[in-house]
């Protein structure tokens, strides 16, 4: 499956983790920025949140994008490990972990509202990438692989997948 | 057909080349389901159940479509001693394993107030014990890169008919089995499991219409039942190379139904 993708990301260079989302998906014949209605979405919520975004804007662009992408449509969220590691506060800035939080109940939410139309909406919990944080237990690319994970959640094969958050930490952060 | 996964450069398929074997997957739900799914997508797949003349049936079945790529052989999961032989069956004639997918299980209902101690135990051995067992003995025939995929259910967080303490507390082992074995085994082999929803199939259809289980769709956001053919494509992607940062997860498969905070 391919198709048109918006892309929500803070303006400047893509961090290693979205431009391997980028690629992959360009990759597989899918088409940045039109024609819209959309058929994926990825937004960089972690991304946003680093840039300075407070919650309520991050949680207002991903429902600008839920309104941008069609039925049949697939909408992941990029959020970071630190939502799940307790005491891991003192990367970024302060409210990330409970910003982050907020971000994965919304995508819930918004799995049951768009579910209907046939919009599936779910998240990546990135991690294991760092120099900061549990170390991997895998090696590899970590990059790649979260691109994998997005890849996999836009296509047909993720078709009963929504509401779901993935850790994609190279096991270094579980739920 | 469609999922990208399926395709690649080259016309190569993920897991042409590949080894795998699924327990339980001479029945008519998940297993064969998963055990399909690999097989179209190149792998050679061993089929794996309890009853030796669903086996046979089963591997001659699949064989027709991917002549060559099928074998049949009988495993009760229930039995150490048997798992240890038809592991040992399997390295013999297929060498080394890169995806081993834990899918054998039972529903065992049983009501808290009819208690027996002997089917409670039972249900843990299969849907529980029977994974530890197959894991270890597939330990010396898994390759380096090697997956394993662990079906457990949604029932782990969402219990989803009365009289199902037993296999909840089996699938929610798995769950934290997943976990565990994920960090011994790591960085050699992923350890990964899909937690599967109400999914119907011809088994399940049958519960529903005897009442033995309460499954509302409206309860699913996405507005149906899962089908086997869901499920199959979420462990095909555990245990393909998108998933190789991935280990020690479990991804429900339930349409949105339960979703865990």
């Amino acid at each position: 499956m391919s198709g048109s993708l918006l892309v929500v990301a803070p303006p400047g260079p893509a961090t290693a983790v979205l431009a391997a989302v980028r690629a992959r998906l360009a990759g597989e014949g899918w088409s940045v920025g039109a024609p819209e209605p959309f058929d994926a979405a990825v937004v960089d919520a972690a991304g946003l949140l680093t840039a300075g975004a407070a919650l309520d804007e991050v949680l207002a662009a991903l429902a600008r994008a839920l309104e941008r992408v069609g039925e049949g449509g697939a909408v992941v969220v990029l959020g970071d490990a630190i939502v799940w590691s307790p005491g891991a506060e003192r990367r970024g800035p302060p409210g990330r972990r409970s910003a982050l939080a907020a971000v994965h109940a919304a995508v819930q939410e918004a799995a049951v509202a768009h579910g209907p139309r046939g919009v599936r909406v779910n998240a990546v919990v990135v991690g294991g990438l760092g120099e900061e944080g549990s170390p991997p237990l895998l090696r590899g690319d970590g990059p790649a692989g979260v691109a994998g994970a997005v890849a996999f959640l836009c296509s047909a094969g993720a078709g009963f997948v929504t509401g779901e958050t993935v850790a994609v930490t190279g096991g270094a952060v579980f739920r | 057909v469609n999922d990208p996964s399926s395709r690649a450069a080259g016309g190569r398929r993920p897991f042409d080349g590949k080894v795998a074997l699924v327990t339980g997957s001479a029945g008519v739900g998940i297993g064969r389901g998963i055990a399909e799914q690999l097989l179209r997508l190149g792998a050679s797949v061993v089929v794996s159940d309890r009853s030796a003349r669903r086996v046979a049936e089963v591997e001659g079945e699949l064989a027709e479509e991917h002549p060559g790529r099928v074998l049949g052989i009988p495993m009760d999961v229930a039995d150490p001693d048997a798992v240890r032989e038809a592991v040992q069956a399997v390295g013999e004639l297929r060498g080394t394993l890169d995806v081993l997918v834990n899918n054998a299980g039972h529903p065992g209902l049983a009501g808290l107030d009819d208690h027996d101690p002997d089917r409670w135990r039972h249900v843990l051995a299969v849907n529980l014990a029977g994974v530890a067992d197959v894991v270890a003995a597939c330990l010396p025939i898994l390759g380096d890169g090697a997956a394993v995929v662990n079906v457990a259910s949604l029932a782990a967080w969402v219990p989803t008919a009365s009289a199902q303490a037993a296999y909840v507390a089996a699938k929610a082992g798995v769950v934290a089995f997943t976990r565990a074995a994920a960090i011994e085994l790591a960085p050699r082999i992923r350890v990964n499991a899909v937690a599967p929803g109400f999914t119907v199939t011809a088994y399940t259809a049958g519960l529903l219409a005897e009442g033995r289980f309460d499954a509302p769709v409206d309860a699913v956001p996405l507005g149906r039942h899962g089908r086997p053919e869901d499920v199959a494509a979420v462990v095909a992607f555990l245990a393909g190379p998108d998933a190789a940062w991935i280990t020690g997860e479990t991804i429900a498969v339930a349409g949105g139904h339960g979703m865990r905070s």
